[in-house]
């Protein structure tokens, strides 16, 4: 999106992905038509709440998903190379072109092996290393990471470590194989704010020694603001708005409901006592979506039409977002 | 030792030298270690801190949900930490707690009606006009309407829609005090806002006082009146709501603020600490092995809780704010 | 609701410790749990000592037979010091266990127990081995590759399987054996090359459609050759295979082997459904781990995410369970070594009680407790070794 994006410049390119899970309720389109690009060496945010598809929709790029799941796209451009989303790619695509970090340290180290090894698995497998070798290389990962000590941390089990460490190893983990994309999704949910500020920084830092592009994927829209170059904010299975961060810090957003979820965040920069705007109701169930716009039964400027048909992606002239929203809101209006 | 000056009449809650320690396998675990607050008639005191501050255990303590192990707390002429099983029972009524997993709280095979009685149910003296009235009431309060949920069970209704309901019950017995342990951080923002409100305007018009525990600094700064920051069981800064985000006295309160998202504080150097375990509290002032400013004098002697203008305190041997307002703003700021 | 009572809660997210010293504490937890496995064994022994002296009818008076005059039975008592009090008895009996010294069998010619047992155990040993070995290797595979394809054709295949064999108890598993292959063993011929053909033949099917698939065509060769390899056995191998009787292992592995298979095959049949069961939905709960997501995202073979990441995590329900059904074999063999003739613990046992053998049932006892207690010891010791997490709680 944001302006002056062509296609060569960007290293990922999703357009109408659609991912649909198997449920005892019928099949559940949990990712339901998003469109996303990620220009190389830029860190592009997914916001969104619970069930906005956000995760799944950061799984799909990598056909990480439960079994029985189904995902299909119009466009899957990786590194100017057409990926079938059908499929799982050949796994050396995985941690070597794109790897993850997840959300909980805790479960997503296995319990039972030691950090040396976990750390070992994909030095082997990826690039054929030997044994000795790649434990000296994990080391040197583990110092890379800002780990005291990483000798004697490589026959440590996850439990012997804080959750800050884990994280930094998972973060090692994945940035093992010099992949040209990192997904990490939600990766400083769970830890202390002190701690999650060295998480962030850390992969900022990393990002732009490595060149690695990524897409961070967080609930908490401020927190976005600090750390990305450009914002997706997803709604009901579809990234509703695409922006510069500028927009966002600015508050100069255009889709409503991202305006809403704005105006909904506790800001910690705003006067004490500020009374927040909650968004009425809930998002719609997956099962029964509505045949209009997605936000429509919880927007304060829905209209008839907005209830009718689906609002078609829109492109603001002056900033280059992206947004699909029938009325959508005037940054303009506030100045006044 | 009562740090406000705002307040000539009694606390409603007196906290002294409360300390809670228990065992584990890996050795005694010092929750909370001495602390010494008052919480005023009809305000809404935060306490912020991060894992292992032992705020959510200061509530529970409060609350005699945990033992404690020495100290005592008062609630308006009853020192609760002296109290008998059944005079305490008594009084729990009126000190209702709610919850951080909304759905985990609330008995998923009871209906809403049911689950809202139910305090009622057992202390009949709290009717003043029927249980059902008030059911409906505290139901209202909450924006529901008993003629659609009364009926329902909690299983089908979303996150924020069960926290709303804990809080009706809650609000049912018509209690004195309100605590809050992270009642919105399982909740999406779009839905916290919601719940935050409530707890706002149930304040107002029952001229409730609610303590309210949260790690996040953006939510407590958008109900508290008061902010109590905690590190590793001991309280490290207490003042008003203002004070404390404009110019933080404390240097953990500063690297708190600084580190929260969308901050708009210059970030600490960076720093790589995290928490020490509370088995093994460091010695002195315990947050002394991050801080920038530490010297020998934090690891020797812990700093007590001191007043500073303003109804504020703030346990530091060398706080970013002093006695001399202007002073301390020219130097948190060069 | 009682406030002392209720520790703080929801706070299990303690900073971790740094690592402890491991080396000393799992001493210290072995030494333990020795003395409790001795304290447990002078428990069971002490019990059912008393619990046979409570049995109805005068042992020596058995062992005599209805010719013997009371004077015969009163000198054989007073010989074996049966009329002194019981705990003496009991003592006296403990002391001689601690020497190796069992007694002698009351049952005439009397013949020292030890020596009874020391014949017996080793088959029924050998049974419990070669059963809980066998069931292993065939429920793990089958258990593993079920979880990874739970839903589909092979896992619910499986299932079906498993659901009749969990109705098939030891003893008429056995009398299907015999009926099958001792007296219908041409049939049976001929069934296991057809079953060896019909598998070879899906086999190449398998294989080819996941070459199409782009899958790895390894787990169909490696299943349908496994079941090709049965057929053929069978067809190999009757109608001269199975026999009754023991033949020990010192005279040569082929003749001992073929002497213990059907019974073994037979007592498989339950533990391999059993097992199988139970690991399975210990994988498919592994499975869905964060954990086993990370490390396909690191690009780990499915062969890595199965056996590496999942499979160790998911044997504690299993090992646990192994551990009680060599307790329960060890005296649960008697009908298969009865239709199999097999000179085992389990027919000792009985014989024994039908005689009133006191010094034989007793010495059964005590081996048969020393056994269940010590597997059970070792199964502690393996979670620990398991999951570095029990090895830091007991240290």
């Amino acid at each position: 999106m944001p302006s002056g994006t062509d296609s060569t410049t960007d290293l990922l390119v999703v357009r109408g992905l659609r991912t649909t899970l198997r449920t005892p309720r019928g099949p559940l389109a949990v990712v339901d038509g998003a469109d996303l690009r990620v220009p190389r060496r830029t860190t592009v945010g997914v916001v969104g709440e619970s069930g906005s598809g956000k995760t799944m929709f950061a799984r799909s790029l990598m056909n990480l998903l439960p079994a029985g799941a189904e995902v299909t796209a119009e466009e899957l451009t990786f590194d100017d190379r057409e990926l079938d989303p059908r499929r799982p790619p050949h796994r050396h695509f995985w941690g070597t072109e794109i790897s993850m970090v997840f959300q909980d340290p805790m479960t997503a180290l296995n319990p039972v092996r030691t950090v040396g090894a976990q750390i070992c698995d994909p030095l082997r497998v990826h690039q054929g290393m030997g044994r000795g070798v790649a434990r000296r290389r994990a080391a040197e990962l583990l110092g890379h990471v800002g780990i005291p000590a990483p000798w004697s941390r490589l026959d440590q089990y996850p439990h012997e470590l804080s959750g800050g460490m884990r994280q930094r190893v998972m973060i090692a983990v994945a940035i093992s194989c010099e992949p040209k994309l990192l997904v990490a999704d939600e990766p400083t949910t769970g830890l202390d704010v002190t701690v999650q500020r060295q998480i962030l920084a850390l992969l900022r830092r990393l990002k732009d020694e490595h060149g690695m592009a990524m897409l961070l994927i967080s609930h908490d829209i401020a927190l976005l603001a600090d750390e990305v170059d450009q914002v997706g904010v997803m709604y009901a299975g579809q990234v509703v708005e695409h922006t510069d961060v500028a927009q966002i810090r600015g508050k100069a957003v255009r889709h409503r409901y991202t305006r809403a979820l704005l105006q909904a965040h506790p800001d910690v920069n705003a006067p004490a006592r500020t009374r927040l705007e909650s968004i009425p109701g809930g998002p719609p169930d997956l099962l029964a979506m509505p045949e209009g716009c997605r936000f429509a039964a919880r927007c304060e400027h829905a209209r008839e039409i907005c209830r009718a048909t689906a609002p078609q992606p829109t492109r603001d002239p002056r900033t280059g977002a992206a947004f699909t929203c029938h009325f959508p809101h005037e940054p303009a209006e506030e100045l006044v | 030792m009562n740090t406000t000056d705002t307040s000539t009449q009694d606390p409603l809650l007196r906290v002294e030298d409360l300390v809670v320690q228990y065992p584990t396998d890996a050795g005694t675990v010092h929750a909370v270690s001495g602390v010494t607050f008052d919480v005023h008639r009809g305000e809404t005191l935060g306490i912020v801190g991060e894992s292992g501050s032992g705020k959510s255990t200061l509530l529970r303590a409060l609350l005699r949900l945990t033992p404690h192990t020495g100290g005592s707390v008062r609630y308006r002429d009853t020192v609760l930490t002296d109290l008998g099983e059944e005079p305490m029972r008594r009084l729990r009524p009126s000190l209702q707690m709610i919850m951080q997993d909304p759905i985990a709280s609330l008995n998923p095979r009871r209906k809403v009606r049911d689950i809202v009685a139910e305090g009622l149910r057992i202390w009949p003296d709290r009717v003043t006009t029927s249980v059902e009235e008030q059911v409906a009431a505290g139901l209202d309060a909450v924006g529901m309407d008993i003629g659609i949920v009364g009926d329902r069970r909690p299983g089908s209704f979303s996150g924020g829609q069960c926290q709303r309901i804990a809080i009706a019950r809650a609000l049912a017995l018509r209690p004195d005090v309100l605590f809050c342990d992270e009642p919105v951080s399982a909740l999406d923002v779009s839905v916290q806002a919601r719940v935050l409100n409530l707890v706002h305007d149930a304040k107002e018009a029952l001229g409730l006082t609610v303590l309210f525990v949260s790690h996040d600094l953006g939510v407590v700064k958008s109900v508290s009146d008061r902010v109590m920051v905690m590190y590793l069981g001991r309280i490290c800064e207490i003042a008003p709501v203002e004070e404390i985000y404009e110019s933080p006295a404390h240097p953990y309160t500063n690297l708190l603020l600084s580190s929260a998202p969308g901050s708009h504080r210059p970030a600490p150097p960076d720093l790589t600490g995290e928490t020490p375990s509370p088995l093994d509290p460091p010695s002195g002032c315990r947050f002394r092995t991050r801080c920038p400013l530490a010297q020998e004098r934090c690891a020797a002697q812990a700093p007590p809780l001191r007043a500073l203008p303003g109804g504020r305190g703030v346990a530091c041997h060398f706080p970013l704010v002093t006695e001399d307002r202007d002073e301390a703003e020219a130097g948190a700021t060069s | 609701m009682t406030a002392t009572e209720i520790r703080p809660a929801g706070k299990a997210s303690l900073p971790a410790g740094r690592g402890r010293t491991r080396r000393g504490g799992m001493t210290r937890y072995v030494l333990a749990r020795v003395a409790r496995l001795l304290s447990i064994i002078a428990g069971v022994t002490f019990i059912s000592f008393f619990l046979l002296k409570l049995t109805p009818g005068d042992p020596v008076a058995t062992a005599l037979g209805p010719e013997a005059t009371p004077e015969q039975v009163e000198r054989l008592r007073a010989s074996l010091g049966l009329d002194r009090p019981a705990w003496e008895q009991y003592l006296d009996w403990l002391g001689g266990v601690l020497h190796g010294d069992f007694g002698t069998t009351l049952t005439q010619p009397s013949r020292p127990v030890g020596g009874e047992l020391a014949a017996r155990l080793p088959v029924t040993l050998q049974l419990i081995a070669l059963t809980i070995v066998l069931s292993l290797a065939i429920s793990i595979p089958l258990a593993v590759w079920s979880a990874h394809r739970a839903g589909r054709t092979f896992d619910r295949a499986v299932s079906s399987v498993l659901y009749g064999l969990v109705a098939l108890p030891g003893f008429v598993a056995a009398l299907l054996l015999v009926l099958v292959f001792v007296f219908h063993a041409d049939a049976a011929r001929t069934a296991g090359l057809a079953v060896a053909g019909a598998a070879l033949a899906m086999t190449v099917v398998a294989a080819l459609r996941s070459r199409r698939a782009r899958s790895s065509p390894l787990p169909p060769l490696i299943g349908g050759g496994a079941v090709a390899a049965v057929g053929l056995a069978v067809y190999a191998l009757l109608p001269d295979f199975p026999r009754q009787g023991f033949v020990p292992l010192g005279e040569g592995v082929g003749a001992n082997l073929t002497s213990v298979a059907l019974p073994v095959i037979a007592l498989t049949f339950v533990d391999i459904a059993v097992f199988t069961r139970l690991l399975r939905g210990d994988m498919i709960t592994e499975l869905a781990k964060p954990h086993v997501l990370a490390s396909r995202a690191k690009g780990m073979s499915t062969a890595h995410v199965l056996l590496r990441e999942s499979l160790r995590p998911s044997m504690f329900s299993l090992i646990t369970v192994v551990g009680l059904t060599i307790g329960q074999l060890i005296g649960g063999t008697i009908i298969v070594e009865h239709i199999f003739r097999l000179p085992g613990v389990g027919s000792l046992l009985v014989a024994s009680v039908r005689n009133g053998d006191h010094p034989v049932v007793q010495a059964a006892i005590f081996v048969i407790a020393t056994v269940y207690v010590t597997v059970n010891s070792l199964i502690d010791i393996a979670y620990a070794y398991l999951d570095p997490r029990v090895r830091q709680v007991n240290s």
